[in-house]
């Protein structure tokens, strides 16, 4: 079993995210876009009903022309 | 009199329609106006001056032998640098992007050429519509021709100045959230989002895909109502657009405001984002001299500028994410540092919160339409303040929350920007946001028309 390297938060995130290039060369930008993104996500309300249908509502393709079916 | 580089699309074609002057002759007009101004206000990444010359010769010779083809012959319509044109690249003011060499048009390009418009020109963007004022970039970012020290407004930032400075009567832009209506609002021109969909944006380098629109930019509402309507269109190549039949939104101009009922949202600029003094002062004397000229007004509430501008973050900031993950991941030193800074957020947005706001977005849909059950028209803030100072990046930070327009990129309702005074203090454009039901544009234009005529601000030009 190999060692366990410690991580912080920000490495643990950006690998998952696939910037690392990014988090050698950017370090202060990504740790900005991580605080950045969390104030995104708690900035507006979650609809009460949780079956509510997000826009857009998906829309099956009409028959093409010339179409089998 | 008017110099010729001064006259507006509508005035130019009536010029040329009675052999006044020709296409060309206004188009060197223009061409050294760019000359003479063009180095103070950099709206101009790509010039094509000599390609458009030659158009506007043959526009002439069409002209001569068998009338214009449209309203549009021979006048020319500059490009944000995110719009595809046949033969030069769209380098969406990036160095990713330098060789981004096109062979067709975009879609509303080729609708404007067969119309008989001409292209002079690819103008400055915020780099990929969205980053901001950078000076790391391989060309310069515009400048407000009211004052060279400060800010556009972006992303169609070039389009705006361009047009401000009467280097073009007109331009294209794009708004994702408040793009066209942003420097519109700064450069004291008109600039209109139309309906989600109206305007095809095949061949237009994305931000986000739900929000995206292209819209025109020009000094007048006749200009403006004439462009749009040689734009909209259904395009089937387009998943996004709509069905809609072109109108003619000119039509309805000088109809007055008698019979409108207009909801003023006074909310937004007096309580969830307060506006300076002056921005405020002019938007409650255009709800006044609005109903003076024969329009009801009544107060309007809708869910808060914080709502609006949350769900817009979430999305835009996903799905531009999907656009730009790769060159993020990449190579992330060859964006401008403010546009890193902008992207990279939505590397880290998760799924669920992507569709969390797609949900929330449809419940602020239908508080904008229960308001249309009640209004024609919503009056409403652009902008919360004047234009900043170009270098002051704390200042240029402040001004993507301080306005009213994502609201109705998240709805996709038409929202128009105009000039609704000068400031005292600094001089520059003060404005107003007119908003309409989806597809009502010409709602839009007819009380936009009617404000302009009423108001003052028509011939102020800044004095470059």
């Amino acid at each position: 079993m190999g060692a366990m390297i410690a991580m912080t938060e920000e490495e643990i995130l950006a690998r998952a995210a696939g910037i690392t290039t990014g988090l050698k060369t950017h370090p202060k930008e990504v740790a900005e876009a991580i605080a950045a993104s969390r104030r995104m996500a708690g900035a507006f309300t979650r609809p009460a009903n949780e079956t509510a249908e997000p826009m857009p509502a998906y829309a099956a393709p009409l028959p093409a022309k010339g179409s089998r079916a | 009199m008017k110099a010729l580089h001064e006259l507006s699309l509508t005035e130019a074609s009536a010029g040329i329609a009675r052999r006044r002057f020709s296409p060309v002759e206004y188009l060197d007009a223009l061409h050294a106006r760019a000359n003479e101004v063009g180095g103070k206000v950099n709206a101009i990444v790509r010039p094509l001056w000599d390609e458009a010359r030659a158009q506007a010769v043959k526009a002439g010779r069409r002209i001569a032998r068998s009338g214009p083809r449209s309203a549009l012959d021979g006048l020319p319509v500059g490009l944000k640098d995110i719009i595809d044109i046949a033969g030069h690249p769209t380098s969406c003011h990036s160095r990713i992007l330098l060789d981004n060499q096109k062979s067709a048009d975009a879609a509303v390009v080729a609708r404007l050429r067969a119309a008989g418009a001409i292209f002079p020109a690819k103008l400055a963007t915020h780099e990929f519509a969205i980053g901001g004022p950078a000076f790391d970039l391989p060309f310069p970012p515009a400048r407000n021709p009211w004052n060279t020290a400060h800010h556009p407004g972006g992303s169609s930032s070039g389009s705006g100045a361009a047009v401000g400075a009467n280097i073009l009567p007109a331009a294209l832009g794009t708004d994702t959230g408040g793009s066209v209506r942003h420097p519109a609002s700064h450069c004291g021109i008109v600039g209109m989002k139309a309906t989600y969909g109206l305007v095809s944006r095949r061949g237009v380098f994305p931000l986000a895909f739900t929000l995206d629109h292209v819209g025109p930019m020009t000094r007048t509402v006749a200009d403006n109502a004439l462009l749009l309507g040689m734009m909209a269109g259904h395009d089937p190549a387009d998943p996004g657009s709509a069905a809609h039949k072109p109108e003619n939104y000119a039509r309805q101009m000088k109809k007055g405001l008698r019979g409108l009922t207009i909801g003023y949202v006074r909310h937004f600029h007096e309580k969830d984002q307060p506006a300076s003094a002056e921005m405020a002062t002019a938007l409650d004397a255009a709800a006044k001299l609005l109903a003076k000229e024969g329009a009801k007004i009544k107060t309007i509430t809708l869910p808060s500028l914080t709502e609006f501008a949350g769900v817009n973050r979430a999305i835009l900031m996903s799905e531009a994410a999907a656009i730009h993950g790769k060159w993020l991941r990449e190579r992330p030193g060859d964006y401008a540092n403010i546009t890193l800074r902008r992207l990279l957020p939505g590397l880290f947005m998760r799924a669920e919160d992507y569709v969390q706001a797609q949900r929330r977005r449809r419940e602020l849909v239908a508080a904008v339409e229960a308001a249309f059950a009640e209004v024609d028209l919503l009056l409403t803030a652009s902008s919360m303040d004047v234009a900043c100072k170009i270098d002051d990046a704390e200042a240029v930070e402040l001004t993507y929350p301080r306005q009213a327009r994502t609201p109705f990129n998240v709805t996709g309702h038409p929202a128009m920007t105009m000039m609704c005074g000068v400031s005292k203090a600094e001089g520059l454009p003060l404005s107003l946001q007119l908003v309409g039901p989806s597809f009502g544009e010409a709602a839009i234009y007819r009380a936009a028309a009617a404000y302009e005529r009423a108001a003052p601000w028509k011939d102020l030009r800044p004095a470059l």
